[in-house]
């Protein structure tokens, strides 16, 4: 069972009418399509409307969407399609303004502005950074199996079947270890949870 | 493959979610999985775990989870203007994707009939009960070609080949089209709310669910 597999099964969940199925999508893949608009479009808030965006046309053409390629793959093409439209449009308009867009030259200013996207704050760049560090850190606080298991999967995208045979232990195993490492790591990021204010799950 | 549900123990919870993150569950457990997804402990695990193997493979993808959270509940207010998702095919086993059991509520608000089936419904409705022919007796059943209605079936989408309509006479004023493709297709939308005309085109009502903050 690979990623393309396990989307394949919530996409034909959704097609089958259950739209909490498209919801998990958005919140498995919506970091790496923020990520991929940013390279295009450097206003933050640009940068929100356009991955907004591409989840509501993502939403419109799931139901005929055939399965010809991985869903993320599919997703891909509509973000990136998404922000030359949105480019395009801007371009346009004579009000827009030119700093929304990346222009690839690796001049002073865009080096110097390169970490910080137009209307990023700092408190939320630094927040972004502190979950890396906890990560980072409560992986290297795991068991050998534990930490072992989790980057099986997360890093080389093994199959629980693949990492039993790797570990030498039952898949029943596997599983357990992949929850609890994920669960170890859950717990040292809920402080980072509970301290924000605003939208919970 | 997906694992057969013979082979797996009963998960609690939470594990269950980290194994449908990886896409390890069979059809039974995959069901389950998802209908948690109305838990906010359940959204709330779902996106850590997420969050974890993003960052495990590239430290730019970290994000604070309250940010992640009101984007879902900006996509959420948009997409409840969305038309609905297409009505649920009649086999259960589809890429071994267990059946729905009764359609819970849909999380993008207070839908109306999704347009399809909306549109099915109309032309059903203007076709379900006719004048029979002045010669037709009583609890008389003829079997006929696939009518309008059947037709207006095909074209919202739903694909089950049926036997031929039949008309069925309920008294000597109305005659019902009976049509198997036509029972289940209703039998199918029954549970998704009773056909309100406000629901229909023209006249559709759209709702913005309110969202519990809840963890």
């Amino acid at each position: 069972m690979n990623a393309a597999d396990a989307d394949a099964q919530l996409v034909e969940r959704f097609k089958q009418g259950d739209a909490h199925a498209f919801e998990m999508l958005v919140v498995k893949y919506q970091r790496r399509i923020e990520r991929l608009i940013g390279r295009m479009v450097r206003d933050h808030d640009l940068v929100q409307d356009i991955a907004q965006e591409t989840f509501i046309r993502a939403y419109r053409a799931l139901p005929n969407f055939r399965g010809d390629s991985a869903f993320y793959t599919w997703l891909y093409r509509i973000a990136v399609n998404s922000a030359k439209k949105a480019l395009t449009d801007m371009r346009r308009d004579p009000v827009s303004v030119d700093a929304s867009f990346t222009t690839g030259d690796d001049d002073e200013t865009s080096r110097a502005e390169a970490e910080l996207t137009d209307g990023e704050t700092p408190e939320s760049l630094l927040a972004s950074k502190e979950i890396a560090a906890t990560v980072n850190v409560a992986i290297e606080a795991l068991s050998e199996e534990l930490r072992q298991a989790i980057l099986l999967r997360e890093i080389e995208g093994l199959s629980y079947e693949e990492i039993a045979e790797a570990m030498n232990c039952p898949i029943g195993t596997v599983r357990s270890r992949i929850f609890r490492a994920r669960e170890a790591i859950a717990e040292r990021l809920r402080p980072h949870v509970e301290a924000r204010e605003g939208r919970r799950w | 493959m997906l694992p057969a549900d013979s082979s797996l123990p009963a998960l609690p919870a939470d594990e269950l979610i980290s194994a449908l993150a990886d896409g390890e569950l069979g059809p039974a457990q995959f069901d389950q999985g998802c209908r948690a997804w109305a838990d906010g402990a359940t959204r709330s695990r779902w996106h850590a775990y997420h969050l974890i193997g993003d960052v495990l493979r590239c430290e730019d993808l970290s994000r604070p989870p309250a940010r992640d959270a009101a984007f879902l509940q900006r996509l959420r207010v948009r997409l409840a203007h969305e038309t609905a998702i297409p009505p649920p095919v009649a086999s259960a086993a589809v890429a071994g994707v267990a059946a729905l059991p009764s359609p819970r509520r849909r999380s993008f608000g207070s839908w109306g009939l999704p347009a399809a089936l909306a549109a099915g419904v109309a032309a059903l409705g203007t076709s379900l009960v006719m004048q029979p022919p002045r010669d037709l007796q009583p609890a008389a059943t003829l079997a006929v070609a696939p009518s309008a209605a059947s037709a207006a079936v095909a074209d919202a989408g739903y694909s089950v080949t049926t036997p031929p309509s039949t008309l069925q006479v309920l008294d000597a004023g109305n005659v019902v089209v009976r049509n198997a493709r036509l029972d289940r297709y209703l039998r199918a939308h029954r549970d998704y709310g009773a056909v309100q005309p406000a629901s229909l085109p023209g006249g559709a009502r759209r709702g913005v669910e309110t969202v519990s903050f809840e963890r």
